[in-house]
């Protein structure tokens, strides 16, 4: 049987147990708690839980950044970059010393999506 | 049979401004998935994606919160293919798909609607207004 996972979970399922609930939920091992990480961003925890799917690629450029870090880049695309659509903005930024375009979603309450490298 | 599966993600609950989960095509022998993803984004440019196929057209499906594209061409004897590198599954036809998708469409809505939220989410109301048509009138 033939079967791909377009984007694998950085935080397989099952490797966090539901019983510890959202204050103990972290970006795949990266040692971020979800729920504090959140409340202090002020984004929603299943946008970070998705923004952490996209941290390989941000670490493509620089090994060590971490998800505040992507998220917080985020944040300053949508801030200060070019709209290119209704929820859309780019910016080039530097990503471990070399220029990255970075694509930045925001869902319809105007709150941070997504963000990821364009290619 | 051909299905799309809308999974919501357990561990952070639905939310219905961003509800995140997993879509999954299958059609027995293979699925194509896309993983903590926004589910609402998916099914808002499906249902685009089958007004498309209607015309004959072979679209790619993309949303703007990944850098993913499924690619959907209708072949020769009527199916559906849905690609994406060397991994595909096909609906015997583009009515399959439909209803696959409208199913889809009905589970994902089950999980939102209650919340206050969905009313301020506009994929929510499209897809809404394309589960509550029936088929042969959603074009």
């Amino acid at each position: 049987m033939g079967f791909t996972n377009l984007f694998l979970n950085n935080n397989p399922k099952g490797a966090v147990p539901l019983a510890l609930g959202i204050a103990g939920l972290s970006a795949g091992g990266e040692g971020e708690e979800l729920g504090a990480l959140s409340e202090e961003l002020g984004e929603s925890i299943n946008a970070l839980k998705h923004i952490a799917k996209h941290l390989r690629e941000f670490r493509e450029f620089e090994p060590t950044i971490s998800l505040r870090e992507v998220i917080q880049l985020g944040q300053d695309v949508a801030k200060t970059g070019i709209q290119t659509g209704p929820r859309t903005f780019e910016k080039s930024v530097s990503v471990g010393g070399e220029s990255v375009r970075l694509k930045a979603v925001l869902n319809y309450a105007g709150r941070l999506r997504s963000v990821y490298p364009l290619k | 049979m051909f299905k799309i599966n809308c999974l919501f993600e357990k561990e952070t609950g639905t939310d219905a401004m961003n509800p995140l989960g997993d879509i999954e095509f299958t059609d027995g022998r293979s699925t194509v998935a896309v993983r903590t993803t926004y589910i609402d984004s998916w099914l808002d440019a499906l249902i685009k994606s089958v007004y498309r196929i209607r015309q004959g057209e072979n679209p790619e499906v993309a949303i703007p919160e990944e850098p993913v594209i499924l690619y959907m061409k209708l072949d020769e004897s009527g199916g559906v293919t849905v690609r994406e590198g060397n991994y595909a599954v096909r609906a015997k036809d583009s009515l399959a798909f439909e209803e696959a998708l409208r199913v889809a469409c009905g589970s994902f809505l089950e999980g939102v609607t209650e919340q206050e939220e969905a009313a301020h989410n506009p994929a929510i109301r499209e897809i809404k207004a394309f589960w509550a048509m029936p088929a042969e009138r959603s074009g």
